[in-house]
């Protein structure tokens, strides 16, 4: 071995032995359980634009949807979500989140106004496999209650986020803008459905 | 067997001592800010004083005096009781009752005095409960107790104040409700856990 490849051993050597602090793997107790549950949905722009759609739906279709629907979603949630932690299979459910961003999209762009009842069985449908997706993680969260409130909240967070982007409706314009929107999180979700995004 | 003879078994399965692992204090904050953060840093608990703070702050002002009363002698009897037992399987109670309490904040029937009453009962003695600080005795175990119930009670009559004090306009209403559904899904999912392949306590 000559005197270059040995230096450069002995700096790789060095690399390799340089202590460090590991930084992964910080999520233990409560903060790392709600951290993990609030960012669930928040980092899957699926979850995000279906529940921005549900929130926009709600706002369009006026009172009392506004609030039926962002109180049945978590509540129904939580079935598909138990479902998830026992493990009961349901089939496809990245196809179902996805179908939920084109459909409640499309709600909100073709300006559907469904009766309430419709409305809240067609999110609650949702809702299950929305659940189902952030259940199966639950009972490995670091604190699973945690990991529940952080997740519930993020949810219930961007359903609000819509709410408020969906008073728009009250302006002409406004009313345009949030077709829009709809329809932008309709074309996400075919995209999500066919693989695109 | 007899109603009086399971109200027995119930109860003795109830005071069963074990180990608490939970609720690990905090070093070098002394004894009763201990107990102060306590119900802060349990979430289960946190859960249960926002969930009663929520439900109170619905009701009327004749329902509220009663039930905040009630309220403040069942965790003073709650943490007598935690002063001499351990309780086991508490935390399933106290989300059982969140859940329960969630859903009735949630669809906001109209609730009769009495059972506004036994809610705010059963919350503070599950509280107060499953508050027991086993390695702790004497002075430390009393000022910590102290702090506990003193967070307890706080906690949930600011939340009823806030809210009574929020639940005027139709928004703030609908809020109210919305975390209601919050407060009764984080605590199902949770229910459910014990029946997981993968499940944990």
């Amino acid at each position: 071995m000559n005197a270059r490849n040995f230096s450069s051993l002995a700096i790789a050597a060095l690399f390799i032995v340089y202590a460090s602090t590991v930084s992964a793997h910080e999520g233990t107790g409560i903060t790392g359980g709600f951290i993990s549950g609030f960012l669930h949905p928040v980092l899957g722009w699926d979850h995000v634009v279906a529940m921005v759609a549900v929130g926009l739906w709600g706002a369009f279709l006026g009172n009392p949807a506004i609030w039926v629907l962002p109180v049945v979603f978590p509540l129904i949630m939580a079935f598909g979500g138990a479902l998830g932690v026992i493990g009961v299979p349901i089939p496809a459910v990245e196809t179902g989140i996805a179908a939920s961003a084109v459909v409640l999209g499309a709600m909100v762009a073709f300006t559907v106004r469904a009766p309430i009842w419709i409305a809240a069985v067609i999110v609650g449908a949702f809702a299950i496999f929305h659940g189902h997706a952030h259940g199966t993680e639950l009972p490995n969260a670091a604190n699973p209650l945690a990991y529940s409130i952080g997740f519930v909240l993020s949810t219930g967070l961007l359903h609000l986020s819509g709410v408020a982007f969906g008073l728009l409706v009250r302006w002409p314009a406004g009313k345009v803008v949030v077709q829009t929107g709809g329809g932008l999180i309709a074309l996400v979700g075919v995209g999500f459905l066919t693989g695109i995004v | 067997m007899s109603a009086k003879r399971f109200l027995v078994v119930c109860l003795s399965l109830w005071v069963v001592p074990e180990v608490s692992l939970a609720h690990s204090s905090i070093q070098g904050i002394g004894t009763f800010y201990n107990g102060l953060l306590h119900p802060i840093l349990v979430p289960a608990h946190l859960l249960l004083l926002v969930a009663v703070g929520l439900f109170l702050g619905q009701q009327d002002s004749k329902a509220i005096q009663p039930a905040l009363g009630v309220f403040a002698f069942a965790t003073i009897a709650g943490l007598t009781a935690a002063w001499f037992f351990t309780a086991s399987q508490t935390e399933t109670l106290i989300l059982v009752l969140s859940a329960v309490i969630g859903l009735v904040i949630a669809v906001s029937p109209k609730i009769p005095l009495l059972l506004s009453v036994v809610i705010a009962l059963l919350a503070g003695f599950l509280l107060g409960s499953d508050s027991a600080q086993e390695a702790l005795s004497d002075k430390d175990k009393f000022v910590t107790l102290f702090g506990n119930g003193v967070a307890i009670y706080f906690l949930v009559f600011y939340s009823m104040v806030l809210v009574d004090y929020l639940n005027k306009k139709a928004w703030q209403r609908i809020g109210i409700r919305i975390v209601g559904s919050w407060v009764a899904a984080s605590s199902l999912l949770v229910l459910a856990l014990p029946f997981s392949s993968q499940g944990q306590t």
